[in-house]
């Protein structure tokens, strides 16, 4: 009986160590197919143009041929010229710019969300469902559609004027056209109607108006869904380039997505900057990494969503 | 607080556009400190009468008094009434604590005195060492004791409870039913307890009242209408066994089933519905009793054995067809196959007209 | 008083174009454009420049710290001219540039100026918002410098533009449009060169001369003669290693010659073999028997690896596997002409070679004089056919949008005037590697700061090769002599200012209802020759597959 039950145990042992083996060899993978391009951006960023050009191609630098260089450059300041002392590559104009806009974008997003999503989840009017069909088949319509009409749009508000665009039109003109989502509104408001009617019911006699209610109860219920979502949109925000690109008439206006586009590319051969060009993008992604460590928990569990006890 | 209801009346609209009267002409009175059970298969009204009762519908004909006051139009935060629901409702993202905190934070009592309150409740409910946890950390029974905390710690006028054990399981409902008693009991404060589950209202009700499609068909304490049902849906809808329920007929003072005698009667000549209870039947061990059936099926749980008798329906007779039980001593030692003579016991028979009716 | 008559005489000048002067006696509301440059001696009006404060936005898509020359030539500009003020803005790539622009058209909002493509222009023509400038070239206005904080100051500054000293092939390119007008001018222009591994040729000089091939002891030093597709082919029986890879020990190379462009190898090659390829009114014209005959030639000669694709090796460019040792000679911009020099930085033990230098040729051309006519077959048969002189050439050219005032428009033309003044295009082009668009620059006796050591004019910078050349390589300047750091762009302006004499340009045309716009079809162009390349496709089926794509 005792060896049997041993036997038994070091088969479901050897089945356990198995299992592990292969869970963490596929995570072991999937970790790695996430991680090579990222190790990849830092060590194009370490190398020369002759060693990103170098066939076989380069998988390793020792620290000793770092070229620090190509980080160094995105720092250097214009030698001569009217430009003189400006920065070469205007790297913190840029990220300040992407900073704000993605902050405007999401706060903005976020709050139309969230109201939009409790008016459809919660509030009885006349012809809501209708009105959010109609919402929800716009989804149906490719985004590209709207750049030109937001760009009438814009340019009928008088945010782009070629000639006296101020940073606060191209500030608006790049926030306002994405203030809205379709899909976060439908999303969010399917997290809404599963908040039991109840919990209205029992804070409607607790004594809270519906927009403390939003406020107290739902908006906390829901903060996974809408956690999601500010992540999901400020990344978008992040790497927004069309748009941005088009509306903005100087330079100093422009998100780092754009700066990292044209600045390193020589207009006479075609040819791109690679290394410097990987080393920018590092920086770019810097921040978002930093996000990540600080907020992994909040993240983590806005990804998998946590449901909602009745 | 005594609450009283006149001439309440809610219209809901359905999908095919029909009016549906869930509440209907309803007038009623719940007696101040009494703890009322309202009880009703589902759909019967009872727990719209509660959410007119909480103001969180609005009733489209009648008033509602509390006391003196009328609140018929009044929102349910002005009411003062502590609402407790089937599935808890407690706020997921607070703790025992907040949720029980949050009702007076709306009501901007002093911060100082909401947390005695708050601890005053929890203590109250029995949840004095719970107070930081979530409320997916507690089991189903805490989880409601929270909810009746929270609904009694602004001193509500009136407690409401609709259909708080339904989502427990047996034990923990026997449990928070007595618990609810008592809290009701130390409080002193008027509640009204909507369940579908007559056991459950007649175990815990001071009162109960009985409502079928939106009317009341009877109120008063739990055994005397037990006892004394005024119809054939309320002694059907109350005990467990249900009540036996045969078609006869009276003639010249007669009682008959199918041509046999089962009582006498001063009523006139007419069809009658006769409603026994199981444990109205008497075995008549001398054989003279008319009232005699095969047994097909003898259960003894302890001292008592159910008959479960099968009658085929046969035209003009019985119920068309009936199966019915005997509550009788376990020490007659009847089996199955036996013909067994039975007594009725007058106060245990109720006679009805044949819309159910309770005849005098 | 003065400022009324200004305004009437400007509202004259619009009316007034043609070289011959009418007067204002004219009712016409259409401005008069003419492509006649007027035959004789031509009476000038003269008026002061206009003094109204003027903003002009240039579009371009030079990138901060690439535009400190633009930038100086600005500054200059607005000391020339106060009362403007130029905002140069970059729109970081052309694609943006283009779209910003064709949506801005919709509503009013475009730049006065902007770089673009020759298709970029054919469809601000077609959108009906550029401006022609023949409305200027042949304008018969002077004005007068009024202004005594201009540094040009009491000077007499023409409109017009002498047509006559600009390099023929961009004038073509810029006047190929409706009513052959122009819309823009040349601005960033270049060209395509052959960079050709020294180290391998001096090796086999004997063999090469033996085969008829002029060459010098030290290599290819002529910067006058192309090769020809005949020596090109005659070249691979002597460099070409036959097992296909690089023969270190014996000098030879696995592939002979690289041509990094494929889109401009069709086309170029196709304007060589006289094939049809496409119109300016957007016609579509692979599909005939000479592209098809190019296309089977083209076939045979990677078959036999005198051609190769960046593509064999990964690469956008071939310079890398040239460097490498890889491939003999290669086909690449004269603006990225230094990547091919191997040098201290590259990974040393990736170069089979060392550090070689590099000679320039013209791109191999076809005998033009009565040669072999074209055989087509398997093996080895040696193609040797008639065609015409033709290179690419390449690069951005600026223009006005109507939309802009009068005076936005004047001094927008008189800016792309100074851009282009033979010193600003020598300039320009010794800083940035671009060709200069005059004539005269070739000529031009200016001195120009290139660094802060070393000046020098055009003419001598030119002198750098051809010095070079005439000393066989032997030169007795000092290690540290900055002529070395010039030697090679020296020799790629010298090939290119010949090459300019049979320049051709690619039909310029936006996308319609029935073809793809010109820039597409280059792209397919060379998708259709790395299809050839790959044998994923055959020259038939590739060229078939072409036109799918493009003829709709």
């Amino acid at each position: 009986m005792a060896e049997i039950f041993v036997k038994n145990e070091k088969s479901y042992k050897a089945k356990k160590i198995l299992s592990n083996v292969l869970t963490y060899s596929f995570l072991g993978v999937i970790a790695l197919i996430v991680l090579v391009p990222f190790y990849w951006m830092i060590l194009t960023s370490l190398k020369s143009t002759e060693m990103i050009e170098a066939i076989p191609p380069i998988l390793f630098i020792k620290p000793s041929d770092w070229q620090i260089w190509n980080y160094k450059a995105l720092f250097e300041l214009v030698q001569s010229g009217p430009r003189a002392g400006q920065p070469l590559f205007p790297f913190f104009t840029y990220m300040k710019n992407t900073i704000i806009v993605s902050i405007i974008t999401t706060a903005g997003t976020t709050i139309t969300t969230i109201l939009a999503a409790f008016a459809f989840a919660r509030l009885n009017f006349k012809g809501r469902d209708t009105v959010f069909a109609i919402i929800i088949a716009t989804m149906m319509i490719p985004g590209e559609i709207f750049i030109l009409t937001n760009f009438l749009t814009i340019n009928k508000f008088g945010w782009y004027d070629l000639m006296n665009q101020t940073f606060s039109d191209a500030l608006l003109a790049m926030t306002i056209p994405f203030m809205t989502s379709v899909f976060y509104t439908f999303y969010l408001r399917q997290t809404f109607k599963q908040i039991p009617n109840e919990l209205y019911y029992a804070a409607k006699v607790d004594g809270t108006t519906d927009f403390k209610y939003l406020l107290k109860i739902m908006i906390p219920v829901a903060m996974p869904t809408i956690v999601t979502i500010i992540i999901l949109n400020s990344m978008g925000a992040w790497s927004a380039y069309i748009w941005p690109a088009m509306v903005t008439t100087k330079d100093q206006y422009r998100l780092v997505s754009n700066g990292l586009r044209g600045a390193f590319t020589d207009s006479g051969s075609g040819r791109t900057d690679y290394g410097q060009q990987m080393a920018s993008a590092a920086l770019v992604t810097a921040p978002l990494l930093v996000v990540f460590f600080v907020f992994r928990k909040q993240i983590m569990r806005g990804v998998s969503r946590s449901g909602i006890k009745g | 607080m005594e609450i009283k209801m006149l001439d309440l009346t809610k219209i809901f609209i359905s999908k095919d556009k029909r009016e549906v009267h869930a509440v209907d002409h309803v007038d009623l009175t719940i007696p101040s400190g009494k703890l009322i059970g309202l009880l009703g298969p589902s759909g019967c009204g009872k727990s719209t009468t509660l959410y007119l009762i909480a103001g969180l519908l609005r009733q489209n004909v009648g008033q509602i008094y509390f006391g003196e006051d009328e609140v018929s139009d009044m929102p349910p935060e002005k009411r003062g009434i502590g609402l407790v629901f089937q599935n808890y409702a407690l706020y997921p993202h607070m703790t025992v604590r907040e949720n029980i905190l949050f009702p007076l934070e709306n009501l901007k009592v002093d911060k100082v005195e909401a947390k005695e309150r708050t601890i005053e409740m929890a203590n109250l409910v029995g949840l004095g060492e719970m107070l930081d946890r979530k409320p997916k950390e507690l089991s189903g029974g805490q989880q409601q004791r929270v909810a009746i905390a929270r609904a009694l710690v602004k001193k509500p006028r009136v407690l409401l409870l609709d259909e708080p054990l339904s989502n427990l399981d047996a034990r923990l409902r026997l449990q928070t039913r007595e618990e609810i008693k008592r809290i009701q009991r130390e409080t002193g404060i008027t509640t009204v307890f909507v369940t579908h589950d007559q056991e459950e209202a007649m175990s815990i009700s001071d009162e109960i009242v009985v409502m079928k499609d939106g009317v009341i068909q009877q109120m008063g304490e739990p055994q005397h209408v037990y006892d004394h049902p005024q119809n054939l849906f309320v002694a059907q809808f109350l005990g467990t066994p249900q009540i036996n329920v045969f078609n006869g007929v009276i003639k010249n003072k007669k009682i008959f089933v199918n041509d046999m005698l089962i009582s006498k009667t001063d009523l006139p000549d007419q069809p009658v519905k006769i409603g026994v209870r199981p444990e109205g039947f008497i075995v008549d061990l001398e054989k003279k009793s008319d009232f005699k059936f095969e047994i097909d099926l003898v259960e003894t749980i302890g001292r008592d054995t159910t008959l479960i008798i099968e009658v085929p329906g046969n035209e003009g007779g019985l119920l068309d067809k009936i199966t019915f039980k005997a509550i009788v001593d376990a020490s007659l030692k009847i089996k199955a196959g036996d013909w067994v003579h039975f007594n009725v016991k007058p106060e245990k028979m109720h006679l009805f007209d044949l819309e159910g009716k309770l005849l005098k | 008083m003065k400022k009324i008559l200004i305004s009437v005489l400007t509202l004259l000048a619009v009316f007034v174009l043609t070289g011959c002067v009418k007067m204002a006696t004219t009712t016409t509301t259409e401005p008069i454009t003419t492509t006649t440059t007027g035959e004789g001696p031509v009476s000038k009006i003269v008026m002061d420049i206009p003094d109204e404060e003027v903003t002009i936005l240039f579009w371009h898509i030079y990138g901060a710290g690439k535009t400190a020359l633009l930038d100086k030539l600005i500054d200059e500009f607005e000391a020339m001219y106060p009362n403007v003020t130029i905002e140069s803005q970059s729109q970081s790539d052309y694609n943006t540039l283009r779209e910003k622009i064709n949506t801005g058209i919709g509503v009013g909002q475009v730049p006065t100026m902007a770089l673009g493509y020759p298709d970029h222009f054919a469809g601000y023509i077609q959108a009906g918002a550029a401006y022609s400038l023949n409305n200027f070239i042949y304008s018969n206005i002077q004005y007068e410098i009024t202004d005594s904080t201009s540094t040009i100051f009491g000077d007499l500054v023409d409109v017009s533009l002498d047509l006559e000293d600009f390099v023929p092939g961009y004038l073509a390119e810029n006047n190929q449009y409706v009513g052959g007008q122009y819309y823009s001018m040349p601005y960033s222009k270049s060209t395509e060169t052959m960079a050709i591994n020294r180290t391998i040729v001096k090796n086999h000089v004997a063999a090469i001369r033996a085969a008829g091939i002029e060459v010098s002891d030290e290599g290819f030093f002529s910067h006058t003669t192309p090769l020809t597709f005949s020596q090109i082919q005659t070249l691979g029986t002597i460099l070409l290693n036959s097992t296909g890879t690089t023969d270190v020990a014996n000098f030879k190379c696995g592939y002979l010659l690289n041509y990094d462009s494929s889109g401009n190898m069709f086309i170029n090659m196709s304007r060589q073999w006289s094939a049809p390829y496409t119109n300016s009114a957007g016609d579509i014209l692979i599909n005939n028997n000479t592209t098809k005959s190019m296309l089977a030639y083209i076939n045979a000669m990677f078959n036999d690896r005198t051609f190769v694709l960046p593509v064999k090796f990964g690469q956008s460019y071939g310079s890398t596997n040239f460097k490498y040792g890889d491939i003999c000679m290669t086909v690449g911009s004269t603006a990225g002409v230094l990547y091919n020099i191997p040098s201290a930085t590259d990974v040393q033990t990736n170069l089979k070679f060392g550090i070689f230098d590099v000679d320039f040729l013209q791109v191999p051309q076809p005998t033009t004089t009565a040669g072999q006519a074209v055989q087509l077959s398997a093996g080895s048969t040696n193609y040797n056919f008639t065609g015409q002189l033709s290179s690419v050439q390449q690069g951005p050219n600026i223009g006005i949008f109507k939309k802009a005032s009068a005076n936005e428009k004047l001094f927008a033309w008189l800016f792309i005037k100074y851009l282009t003044t033979a010193e600003n295009t020598a300039l320009w082009a010794m800083d940035t590697g671009y060709l200069p668009v005059r004539l005269s620059a070739y000529t031009s006796d200016v001195t120009i700061k290139l660094t802060p050591t070393f000046s020098t004019t055009y003419v001598n910078f030119l002198k750098i090769a051809t010095d070079y050349w005439t000393a066989d390589g032997q030169v007795d300047w000092a290690d540290t002599d900055e002529r070395w750091d010039y030697l090679h762009s020296s020799m790629v302006a010298n090939i290119a200012k010949n090459q300019a004499l049979y320049y051709q340009y690619d039909p310029a045309f936006p996308a319609g209802s029935s073809s793809a716009g010109s820039a597409t079809v280059r792209v397919e162009a060379g998708y259709c020759l790395e299809n050839i390349y790959n044998k994923t496709k055959t020259p038939e089926t590739a060229l078939s597959f072409f036109l799918n794509q493009v003829d709709w």
